[in-house]
């Protein structure tokens, strides 16, 4: 193996990299998806329709593809360039946003509906209903899976490669390249990613035992 | 409003977040996975094609702003202006023509087979009955196809990843490889299960992208003309390739 230690040193620094996009895009995704939820439970059809067809959209669509329309559609029909950085981030936060606002309906979905209907009985306002009863015990059931998707995420950003950023997949290739060998460079960074990974399984371990105490 | 703040976040997010092009900078793109053409060195882009944008930049009184991407990124971000030029051992292929204007041709190489070891390749006709690998979109691909006729019997491979493509060469699901004369040796030396042969042909020759009418290339044909000229492309040539 010709890979010395600035080469493993040189991939795995895309770590931040990896990890920046993971994180800003569950956040943004997170937003995005309180929003969708919102819809989802609003009494107008119209925002009802609408979640469900942004939901439908890019659940139904390769990631891959809405990343590229992104990146190369936007600056095309709208003359407005957008950075790599940017139409990452925001690819991957649309689409996050439509997984997790699915996450979230199901959380809330999850509380028996006996609860509800007896704080109606109570005379409880439907929007303190919501946000008094309904939502505490939700976020609290949805916690792991918030984390999982972030691991999805982690993995998913791979993609980012393809417009560029230096991310640990872009790395990997380039050292690659570099060094004419091919497997030792995607070992580093699957063992980058791996340990990313077992890291956050390990905190969502430790969380999901905090709350079931 | 919490929400309100967030959007506003975001637009601010947004527009900061944008590329803001400055008249004297040029942005280059280029896929630096193509040592000795254009790869990471230690963490810096390097490479025959970066040394040459660095020297154009220099002729046209601007800076260079070299940006690393895939490599099927590079015209379509060329066309989208997000980038001014492309160098990336780019050939040049009637498909490519359609989308892009092309400077004069900067380089051109013999074609080099690679082969695993103990079988070697070194007359034509032996390609017979192969399976030929080639990268996806260069000029090789192009070359073997215009080739073909010649045989009855083989069938390409195309590969967007040379990596791959040798990995294929390793397995044995290909028979063979044709790549640049420079990339044969350097697999070679540093596969040592590797065979390689040059051949006395050369393919049509490497030169930078443009957008279409794009008013830069009179000028980058203007100072690749000058580096031709005061021998600075043959110093380059000199110092990166160690096949020739």
């Amino acid at each position: 193996m010709n890979i010395g230690l600035d080469e493993i040193k040189f991939i795995s620094a895309g770590v931040f990299v990896t990890l920046k996009y993971a994180t800003l895009s569950v956040f943004f995704g997170l937003i995005f998806a309180s929003l969708l939820t919102y819809f989802a439970f609003s009494q107008y059809k119209i925002l009802n329709i609408f979640n469900k067809f942004y939901v439908s959209v890019f659940r139904g669509t390769p990631l891959l593809i809405q990343l590229s329309l992104i990146y190369f559609g936007i600056p095309s029909l709208t003359g407005i360039k957008i950075s790599a950085f940017v139409s990452g981030v925001l690819a991957f936060s649309l689409n996050s946003g439509a997984y997790i606002s699915e996450i979230i309906r199901a959380g809330i979905n999850s509380i028996d509906s006996g609860q509800t209907e007896a704080a109606k009985t109570l005379g409880i306002p439907k929007s303190l209903i919501m946000k008094d009863i309904i939502l505490p015990q939700a976020i609290r059931n949805l916690i792991p899976s918030l984390l999982n998707e972030l691991i999805d995420m982690l993995k998913e950003s791979a993609l980012v490669s393809i417009i560029g950023e230096a991310d640990l997949m872009r790395r990997s290739q380039l050292v690659a390249a570099e060094k004419y060998t091919y497997f030792a460079p995607l070992m580093v960074s699957a063992a980058n990613y791996y340990i990313l990974v077992m890291l956050l399984s390990f905190i969502i371990k430790k969380i999901e035992r905090k709350l079931v105490k | 409003m919490k929400l309100h703040k967030f959007l506003l976040f975001l637009i601010i997010f947004c527009i900061f977040g944008c590329d803001k092009t400055e008249e004297n900078i040029l942005v280059i793109g280029t896929s630096a996975d193509y040592p000795p053409f254009e790869f990471f060195k230690n963490g810096e882009l390097a490479g025959f094609d970066i040394d040459i944008a660095n020297e154009i930049a220099k002729e046209l009184n601007m800076k260079a702003k070299i940006v690393d991407m895939d490599f099927a990124g590079l015209i379509p971000s060329l066309n989208n202006e997000q980038i001014d030029m492309i160098i990336s051992s780019l050939s040049i292929t009637e498909e490519r023509k359609n989308n892009v204007d092309f400077s004069d041709v900067y380089y051109q190489g013999f074609y080099g087979v690679l082969t695993k070891d103990p079988l070697a390749i070194t007359q034509e006709s032996e390609f017979e009955g192969k399976k030929i690998g080639v990268q996806l979109g260069s000029t090789w691909e192009s070359f073997i196809n215009s080739k073909k006729d010649k045989f009855s019997n083989i069938e390409v491979v195309a590969l967007s990843r040379l990596g791959n493509l040798i990995e294929e060469l390793k397995i044995g699901r290909v028979d063979m490889v044709i790549v640049d004369e420079e990339q044969a040796y350097n697999f070679a030396t540093n596969n040592k299960d590797l065979n390689y042969h040059v051949f006395d042909e050369m393919d049509e020759g490497l030169a930078i992208a443009f957008k279409k009418n794009s008013p830069q290339k009179d000028k980058v044909n203007q100072a690749l003309q000058k580096l031709k000229h005061n021998k600075i492309l043959d110093q380059l040539k000199a110092k990166w390739f160690k096949a020739a």
